[in-house]
């Protein structure tokens, strides 16, 4: 079976992506739904929602509320899916799942924990090099190219917005797809060029590589050697998921979205898209710049710190690289809750002179001087 | 950021009628030979960006004209804008009002004066306890019964009125800030708000619909623990405010979309009829409290906070400022109220006690007749105006001497305010009219009646 | 037929003969005021000539008299000339007109106010005329007499009262039991003021004016005694105004607001009377309410010239009854109600039912008979609730009958809703709509003209002059065409036994003389009309009216006449027996939904105003006449028939006088008097009576 799985790669791809996006993302994102209104609510001294419970003869389960994603579900799947009159049908319907799929694909670079060596589960792994013969790498895709395929198709996603802005057959929603075509484009530069720096690093496009690249010693993750890029990816990619303070293209008061006419379960996965954007730019800062799976000090064999060890089984290594890369993703999540709820949003113009003004130069000059560091302490090879 | 053009200087774009003060100056005409938009003009949020978009400027753009309301998130259903846009820039406004008229004036005509105040209620519905008092001056204006209204009761309409003030401000901020997205910061406001509303229900009965001013006083007094209950709102509501201006006033982000944007000089506000707080963020210092005090507003100390430069930003930090002032002025009244009867004592305006009503013939012919025939107001007209949430609210009230008016006509401040309402987001993005409408506070029900 | 027998139908024999030198039976009561009065302090007078029953005789003999001459002239201009179709302009003689004039002034000019006679001047000339009317010149020169009243100076005419000469100078003086149409007893002293050089305070409505007298009505002492009277009036007067049918046009509401508005000083229990009393048909008593101001019994005795009320016991204990073997039941009972300043006398047909400050009032004109009493028409949410009269001196003073005032019943009563199209002869037709109705009656109708057949228009006594003037203008359009047209006059039977000389007339159409004037001389009635059908000359008859001056019992023999048309149009308010005989039905509006005017029995013309919505699709007389001139192609230039009063102007403009009498009218004449007088007045808005500042 283990060994059927190792020599079907594919077989092996599709069911970790599936367990990735089924068992993780989906939930989270669904999650993520509720968390943010209960967090905005908190910072709003409101409740926030706490009512949907199930009840089950005399049981209730109430979860702080938590399962409103339910009931929201439901709602979606239930509501009158309404296409406007003089819209294109095609375009319309395809929108959506051009906003998601791609995100979706995405996830599959995504390093989640070390590779699991078959067959030494239970053991200490002290020597990975040796030891490991037929790995299972817990990630979907190992390519080379590895992030210029996460940039590849993040540029595809804007066709999601633009298309659903076009094909609406509303002046409204056209103008938010149109802000939302030129806010992606403008800050897609941006978010490439503010990696570079990390990849001049680490030397590499590969996002496992990068990880294991910065090691469980947090003094080398990313967010300490490239602290600049880390604050302009963050702000860029935050751009790129649309949400507040960068929600130009849907922009509520002004423009209403480029989604105004979506309904029911079309409108549910812009929703659903937003979050799950949500957790791959958490998923993308953690890999680039919080070490990804690595915990600190958290080596193959176990903890090692200032001369004091724990030895542990390599599986329980994975699980805890596992779970830590979660909490990592989750709490990243949370900070972009708290700067959603906190700042206000920004003008057109005032976004494109942050992004192409302040952010680039500041991305470029963050090149230069890491290219500088790297080339003086490569010794100029 | 630098402003686009100096604050005082009519802007050179000219769209739609000119204004009284373009008429008066006898430059309309010259301006409005200039061609629609003069060459080389840019609006002024893509002003920087010149020399870099110069090339993509030349393209072949086609104006589009949307629909902006009524139904539309920012225009509260009341309002429709019909803007002609290149791309995100504003090139012509076509401000529509009249989507909340409920007939005030032609109902009031119907009604006893006192049935009136529910109606007035339904005017600035946000701070409703303003529109009583205005109306309530008015009447009494009328019958010649303005100084002889008690002083109890005309410093629980200063005080009601204040607080009703104050509610107003925190409303149209906290909308606005919502309306650019600080989401948070509206839900601190009207939490503020809500505790205002909760005392001032205790008082009146209603959260909202008031209708606790009467002709010749207030309905009832104030409750036994108002006055501490009132310090005590005071210092929370000033602890929200505080909390407010931290997410606010030193963000970058709100101050850019604020500052600078939809200057209006103070000769334009003031030929154009701009009162309240929009005509004092220009600089001018007209505060009817101050220049005209009525009730008994000539016995406090307070400031009229002024602007200078007439944009978003004064709009907003002379009602945040305006706010600390009523403050001031509630804990002043609250200090000086002396105690005494809420009510004139006339028969012939204030309804005689239950039990004399249930009891005695004359007290049932008294409160009968003022009930159903109304009180009679001695024909005549009269102009009354006071300080309302948005500007001077006035009250033109016709009498036949019967008991209802034969017109009541109300000068609504933001009806004013909204005639140049083209003038401020001609030029600007489609992302600045949602702040300059909201800073101009137009409040549907006062403003189409 | 329209009659209302079960309401209104009194015995003839009950209604004393007027101008008899028979004693009214109302002089005990004349001695029992006057027993009243001696308690007051004030010289008792002789039983003064009950002032109606002094003046009546002279009012039928000036009637007489006008008469024969209205009809000496007509005569004279009927024989002389042969006036041309459809209307000849007869210039009335001065002679006539002043006859007229006078006749009408007799009439119904007010009482004139009965002081101590000789107590002070001399007794005024009978029949004064009314205060604050500028002096009728033209029949007898005025003494006018000049006093000040609170400093400022008015002019009245000798005999005036101080109270009338005090309200025309504009300063106000309450009072109760003054009614200008009555005479006054003085009895409720709420008028008293002060006159300069007397002693004591004196009712100032029981005092005439004399030359350079100075009236001090405001002055404190003045305000203070009228103040404790109204207080007195007060202690009594039980706490109902919730419960009491007055409240809101109450005298002692408005008195008490006006004038006093102090807190009462009384604890002690309030007097008992009885508080239901059935005293007639239409009226319950209120004893407790009633403040004891005696305009009901000078109602019943002046206006009714019956003494059917009175007052009994003394002092707190005093009350209103009926007097001995009566009952309130004259023909003008129902203005006792509308006197009484309280709610003590109500109206059993309106009590309970409507607040009274809910009511909206237009002014219009009473359908009930020819004479056309001013009403005002109270109505609430589309529907009316009461009639009362309007103050009018030259037709109706201040008065108007019972049954006059339950017309407004008939608004409600088997009304022509929708359209009919059918086979006629008593079948039901089928409902259509009015424009499908009536391109199928002008269809058949022009048909027959094309053929030459005879039409006949019916002009109903009961529509406004406007719609008969389009259906005037319809005639005159046919006989240039060279129809046969033949015309005629109906209206609802006369019934002689109303006939009063009071107000109530036997012709119970309210446009009768409007009728006869616009459909031309040769116009017949019924008579004509049965002889016409009888020999089948008639193809097709129009009529704008369904009523017809016969009764049930001679119905049936009209009726089979009727089937012998080739066509019958009826614009029908009220579904009756001759309405079934129809092919097309047109629904039409009654008078109260519609404007327009009636002319009365003395050629007055006067307007009606519309008060509520007609019901369905109904429609007014002038629209249906318009729609079918209309359809029939006789519209060219006939833009006037869109509103009644581009109607009413057009007429005006094209018939300047009147008509020799209707033969169908009672007998008072029609006084020449032309549409070119006539004015079609202001629209009234609908007003509120809480806000109409008139009343209580």
């Amino acid at each position: 079976m283990l060994e059927f799985l190792i020599e079907h790669t594919w077989l092996q791809a599709l069911i970790k992506m599936a367990l990735l996006i089924l068992a993780f993302v989906m939930p989270l994102a669904s999650l993520s739904t509720w968390a943010e209104r209960r967090q905005s609510a908190m910072m709003q001294d409101r409740l926030g929602p706490n009512r949907a419970e199930l009840r089950l003869g005399s049981i209730e389960l109430r979860l702080w509320g938590i399962l409103h994603f339910v009931a929201d579900a439901l709602k979606m799947v239930f509501k009158e899916d309404v296409v406007p009159a003089r819209a294109n049908r095609f375009l319309f319907g395809l929108a959506p799942i051009l906003a998601i799929a791609p995100v979706i694909i995405t996830f599959a670079i995504i390093p989640f924990g070390s590779d699991l060596c078959v067959g030494h589960a239970f053991e200490v792994l002290r020597d990975p090099a040796s030891m490991c013969t037929s790995t299972i790498p817990l990630q979907v895709a190992r390519i080379d190219q590895g992030f210029l395929f996460y940039f590849a198709l993040a540029s595809l996603a804007v066709y999601g917005t633009t298309l659903a802005g076009w094909a609406s057959y509303n002046k409204w929603s056209l103008l938010g797809g149109l802000r939302a075509s030129s806010q992606m484009m403008s800050y897609e530069v941006t978010m490439g060029l503010s990696l570079m720096g990390a990849f001049l690093i680490y030397g590499t496009l590969e996002p496992h590589a990068m990880v294991l690249a910065q090691g469980p010693t947090p003094s080398s993750w990313g967010i300490v050697t490239q602290p600049l890029a880390f604050f302009i990816f963050l702000t860029a990619a935050i751009a790129e998921t649309k949400r507040a303070p960068f929600d130009l293209p849907e922009g509520e008061p002004e423009i209403i979205g480029y989604f105004v006419e979506y309904s029911g379960m079309r409108f549910g996965i812009f929703f659903l898209a937003e979050f799950v954007e949500t957790i791959f730019l958490a998923a993308v800062v953690t890999t680039v710049f919080l070490g990804g799976w690595q915990v600190p000090w958290l080596y193959p064999d176990g903890f090692h710190l200032m001369g004091w060890t724990l030895e542990l089984p390599h599986l329980a290594v994975v699980l805890i690289q596992l779970v830590v890369w979660s909490l990592k993703i989750i709490v990243l999540c949370w900070l972009q809750l708290l700067i959603r709820w906190t700042l206000p949003r920004f003008r057109p113009d005032q976004l494109m002179r942050l992004g192409w003004k302040q952010l680039l130069p500041a991305s470029l000059i963050n090149i230069v001087v890491t290219a500088g560091v790297v080339l003086a302490r490569s010794g100029g090879r | 950021m630098s402003h686009p053009s100096p604050p005082h200087q009519p802007t050179q774009i000219v769209f739609g009628m000119p204004t009284p003060a373009e008429v008066v100056a006898g430059t309309a005409l010259e301006l409005r030979s200039q061609p629609v938009p003069p060459p080389g003009w840019t609006p002024p949020w893509t002003r920087e960006e010149d020399e870099e978009e110069e090339e993509e400027l030349e393209l072949p753009t086609e104006p589009m004209t949307v629909n902006m309301g009524p139904s539309h998130p920012a225009m509260h259903g009341t309002v429709r804008i019909v803007l002609t846009v290149e791309g995100e820039t504003v090139r012509a406004a076509d401000v529509q009002v009249g989507y909340l008229h409920r007939c005030f004036e032609k109902e009031a005509e119907a009604a006893t004066w006192t049935q009136i105040f529910p109606y007035t209620d339904r005017l600035n519905y946000v701070s409703p306890l303003l529109n009583n008092v205005g109306y309530a001056l008015a009447v009494e204006k009328l019958l010649g019964i303005t100084d002889r209204i008690p002083e109890r009761a005309q410093y629980i309409r200063v005080i009601v009125g204040e607080m009703s003030r104050i509610t107003d401000h925190l409303t149209c901020l906290g909308a606005s800030a919502a309306e650019v997205g600080a989401l948070t910061v509206f839900f601190w406001m009207i939490k503020a708000r809500e505790w205002l509303w909760e005392l001032i229900e205790e008082l009146t009965g209603a959260r909202l619909t008031n209708s606790y001013v009467r002709i010749g006083g207030v309905a009832a007094d104030l409750t036994p623990d108002f006055a501490p209950r009132l310090r005590d709102l005071i210092r929370r509501v000033r602890q929200t405010l505080g909390e407010v201006e931290s997410l606010l006033v030193k963000n970058r982000i709100f101050r850019d979309r604020m500052d600078g944007v939809a200057c209006f000089s103070p000769q334009e506000a003031v030929a154009w009829g701009w009162t309240g707080p929009c005509l004092r963020s220009t600089g001018v210092p007209y505060d009817v409290r101050k220049d005209h005090p009525y009730l008994v507003y000539d016995r406090f100390d307070f400031d009229v906070p002024v602007g200078s430069r007439g944009d978003n930003y004064d709009r907003f930090a002379v009602r945040m400022e305006e706010m600390r002032q009523s403050m001031r002025i509630l804990e002043q009244a609250i200090e000086q109220i002396p105690p005494g009867p809420v009510q004139i004592d006339d028969p012939r305006i204030s309804l005689p006690p239950k039990r004399e009503v249930y009891n005695t013939i004359e007290g049932m012919i008294n409160h009968f007749k003022l009930i159903v025939d109304g009180i009679k107001v001695p024909a005549g007209e009269v102009y009354s105006y006071t300080e309302g949430g948005n500007g001077e609210l006035g009250f033109y009230i016709v009498s036949d001497g019967t008991g209802r008016p034969y017109k009541c006509r109300v000068r609504p401040p933001s009806f004013i305010l909204m005639q140049s309402l083209h003038k401020l987001i001609v030029g600007g993005g489609i992302a600045d009219v949602i702040p300059t409408f909201g800073m101009i506070n137009m409040i549907g029900g006062e403003c189409d009646r | 037929m329209a009659d209302d027998p079960k309401k209104t139908k009194q015995p003839a024999t009950d209604l004393p003969a007027r101008g008899s030198s028979a004693p009214p039976p109302g002089v005990a009561s004349s001695t029992h005021i006057a027993t009243r009065r001696s308690g007051s302090g004030l010289p008792l007078v002789p039983p003064r000539p009950a002032t109606g029953e002094g003046i009546k005789p002279s009012i039928a003999d000036a009637l007489r008299e006008t008469a024969d001459a209205v009809q000496e002239a007509v005569r004279e201009l009927t024989g002389k000339t042969q006036l041309a179709v459809p209307v000849a302009v007869v210039q009335p003689t001065p002679a006539q007109i002043r006859a007229a004039d006078a006749l009408s002034r007799t009439l119904l000019s007010p009482r004139p106010p009965s002081g101590p006679q000789g107590s002070r001047g001399p007794s005024p000339p009978a029949p004064a005329p009314a205060p604050g009317e500028p002096a009728a010149g033209e029949t007898k020169p005025v003494d006018m007499v000049t006093l000040k009243v609170d400093g400022r100076e008015v002019s009245v005419p000798r005999g005036t009262n101080v109270l009338e000469a005090c309200l025309k100078a504009g300063v106000e003086v309450s009072y109760f039991c003054y009614h200008p149409g009555l005479s006054s007893p003085a009895v409720c002293r709420q008028c008293l003021v002060e006159v300069v050089g007397q002693p004591k305070l004196v009712p100032s409505c029981y005092t005439p004016v004399a030359d350079q007298m100075e009236v001090l009505a405001s002055s404190p002492r003045a305000l203070l005694a009228r103040q404790q009277m109204l207080e007195f009036t007060l202690v009594n007067h039980p706490v109902d105004c919730p419960i009491c049918d007055k409240a809101g046009e109450c005298l002692l509401q408005k008195h008490y607001m006006d004038w006093d508005g102090k807190d009462s000083r009384t604890d002690f229990d309030k007097v008992h009377k009885p508080k239901v009393v059935d005293l007639g048909p239409y009226i319950v008593l209120d004893a407790e309410r009633c403040i004891l101001c005696t305009r009901c019994i000078r109602v019943c005795d002046e206006v009714a010239g019956q003494h059917q009320l009175e007052m009994a016991w003394r002092g707190d204990r005093q009350e209103l009854v009926v007097a001995p073997g009566q009952r309130l039941d004259n023909p003008y009972s129902l203005n006792t109600v509308d006197v009484c300043p309280v709610g003590a006398l109500t109206s059993k047909d309106f009590r309970f039912r409507m607040r009274v400050w809910e009511l909206y009032t237009v002014d219009s004109i009473c359908p009930g008979c020819a004479t056309g009493c001013n009403i005002e028409v109270h109505h609430h949410q589309g529907e009316v609730w009461r009639l009362v009269p309007r103050e009018n001196r030259e037709v109706n003073g201040y008065w108007m009958c019972d049954e006059g005032r339950f017309t407004y019943k008939e608004l409600r009563r088997a009304r022509v809703a929708g359209a009919r199209i059918g086979m006629g002869k008593g079948m039901p037709g089928q409902v259509a709509s009015i424009d499908k109705a009536v391109s199928y009656a002008a269809e058949r109708l022009g048909r027959i003209c094309d053929d030459k057949g005879t039409v006949g228009l019916v002009f109903g006594a009961q529509a406004q002059n406007e719609a008969l003037y389009a259906l005037y203008k319809v005639a005159e359009l046919l006989a240039e065409q060279g129809v046969p047209v033949r015309r005629y006059v109906l209206g609802r039977a006369p019934r002689p036994e109303r006939q009063d000389n009071i107000l109530r007339s036997a012709d119970v159409n309210p446009n009768t003389a409007g009728a006869q004037l616009l459909a031309g001389p040769g116009a017949g009635g019924l008579a004509e009309l049965r002889a016409d059908l009888g020999a089948g000359v008639l193809k097709a008859l129009w009529m704008v009216g369904e009523d017809v001056p016969i009764g049930a019992e001679e119905l049936p023999a009209l009726l089979p006449l009727l089937d012998r048309l080739q066509l019958l149009i009826v614009q029908a308010v009220h579904d009756t027996e001759i309405v079934r005989r129809a092919q097309v039905i047109l629904p039409a509006a009654a008078w109260a939904e519609v404007d327009g005017t009636f002319t009365n029995a003395k050629g007055m013309v006067q307007r009606i105003r519309r008060a509520v919505d007609p019901p369905g699709t109904a429609r007014p007389h002038l629209e249906l006449v318009g729609l079918m001139s209309q359809k029939l192609g006789l519209a060219r230039g006939q833009g006037w028939q869109g509103s009644p009063r581009q109607a009413f102007l057009h007429m005006t403009g094209a018939i300047t006088a009147t008509l020799p009498p209707p033969d169908m009218s009672g007998p008072i004449p029609a006084p020449l008097r032309g549409f070119a007088r006539a004015e079609w007045g202001r629209d009234m808005p609908p007003v509120q009576l809480r806000f109409a500042n008139a009343r209580g």
